[in-house]
């Protein structure tokens, strides 16, 4: 085991402790500033997933709990954070639905003849998040758990199921906002991933896709792919 | 008086580097005859299915960085993996090549990786992990000055594995694992001098050397 000791021993003139409780405070300002609210926002640009296209006209509904989805959380010793998670969000689910679908488009609400074959909803059920002092590693963790919601062209729910997502980032020096940012990331392409595999796993959806008794026609995690 | 800097310079960095030994072995499965052509190219990714220590981001950076010397061209991991997203992600990514012909069965997937024109994948996996360390120092700082006196020192030992894969056949054509350790050590007698071990460092030119031998002898 390391012993590694540090003394100071210096006597200061009168003038010279004015300096030092000026510094002092100086310095006290600054700390208490890095203790303040930790700001993450993450990129909202995600990869288009290589896909042979289904050919339906399918919408996407996100609502304003979804687009504003935000994230505040104090920990014991860790400060505050704050982590913006609406706009990434909205932007990852349109980019894997395009690269799902032929067409794709937003709508305001869940409603029938809308002249589209289905609707699709996500939602945010729970954002986790460990830093390397909780989970006693190198890395900086993020879980989701959201919820899709799916219906049909008259607006009538056929099913819903969970869809759960996990990310990892080594932790940086000084720099725990952007170590987070790159974990919730991750997760947030977890979570694509999930959703370009899972999605034909659902009996609603796969009758939409295939038509009923039909045998999906995407490859997926179970029958192709060594998964973890 | 500038050949004098020099020397001073040189040796300094010599004294500042600690002592790393390393093993490293090359296994070839297959004996390839094929030629990476000027469109092909190869990417190394790191291994991120672990529940515990995954390869570093460093030790990737560092492997890339050497092999990408001109002669090669290497795509980086993250162009590779929104290139071909999400089939490289940690979820669903390959861990054998037996997978390799059902993915490629895929038509969009197939062409997207003709477009990338990567012809070799190689697997990064493997850490750096703390090994033994021990010693003590103390500091102190007065008005007239200050120092240190004691001893630092611990172990690093660096374990990588790299597999080969060709994706023009999906094969695995060949593996090499490094295996290195070294102790770095802080004297201090009024100034701490650290000589650091670069463990990792030798690991990943050692990986990388054997890589660029193996990648050339293929052409």
């Amino acid at each position: 085991m390391y012993d590694f000791r540090f003394t100071i021993n210096t006597f200061i003139s009168p003038a010279g402790r004015v300096a030092v409780t000026r510094a002092l405070i100086v310095l006290t300002v600054l700390a208490i500033s890095a203790c303040g609210v930790k700001q993450v926002t993450v990129k909202d640009s995600f990869p288009t997933p290589v896909l042979t296209q289904h050919p339906q006209h399918v919408g996407l509904y996100l609502d304003d709990n979804f687009r504003n989805y935000n994230h505040n959380e104090k920990l014991p010793g860790g400060g505050k954070w704050n982590i913006d998670l609406g706009k990434a969000n909205v932007a990852l689910f349109q980019q894997v639905l395009t690269g799902m679908f032929r067409q794709v488009s937003l709508v305001q609400a869940v409603q029938s003849n809308s002249g589209l074959d289905a609707i699709i909803k996500p939602e945010i059920e729970e954002y986790q998040f460990s830093t390397p002092d909780q989970n006693q590693t190198d890395y900086f963790e993020a879980w989701f758990k959201y919820r899709i919601y799916f219906y049909d062209a008259q607006g009538k729910k056929l099913g819903d199921w969970p869809l759960t997502a996990y990310g990892r980032s080594e932790a940086q020096f000084l720099n725990a906002e952007d170590s987070l940012r790159v974990a919730t990331r991750v997760a947030m392409r977890d979570a694509a991933t999930a959703m370009v595999l899972e999605f034909d796993q659902h009996p609603a959806v796969r009758a939409f896709l295939y038509g009923p008794e039909s045998e999906p026609a995407v490859v997926t995690q179970g029958d192709s792919l060594d998964a973890n | 008086m500038q050949t004098s800097y020099k020397l001073f310079a040189l040796l300094a960095i010599l004294a500042s580097t600690g002592c790393v030994k390393s093993s490293i072995e090359q296994i070839r499965h297959t004996a390839v005859n094929s030629q990476i052509a000027d469109t092909e190219s190869v990417v190394i990714l790191g291994r991120r299915q672990h529940n515990n220590k995954e390869t570093e981001n460093s030790f990737l950076d560092c492997v890339t960085n050497a092999l990408d010397d001109g002669k090669m061209k290497v795509l980086p991991e993250q162009t590779f993996k929104d290139q071909m997203f999400p089939w490289f992600e940690p979820r669903v990514a390959p861990l054998t090549t037996k997978s390799l012909p059902q993915l490629m069965s895929q038509t969009a997937v197939a062409e997207r990786l003709k477009q990338t024109g990567v012809r070799y994948i190689v697997w990064l996996d493997g850490s750096t992990e703390d090994g033994d360390k021990g010693g003590s120092m103390s500091c102190a700082a007065g008005p007239g000055g200050g120092g240190c006196l004691g001893f630092l020192w611990w172990e690093k030992n660096a374990d990588y594995e790299a597999s080969i894969w060709d994706m023009q056949n999906s094969e695995s054509v060949g593996k090499i694992s490094v295996d290195a350790s070294g102790t770095s050590y802080v004297p201090a007698v009024i100034i701490p001098i650290p000589l650091i071990a670069r463990t990792q460092n030798a690991a990943c030119i050692g990986v990388a050397n054997q890589l660029r031998e193996f990648l050339q002898t293929l052409n």
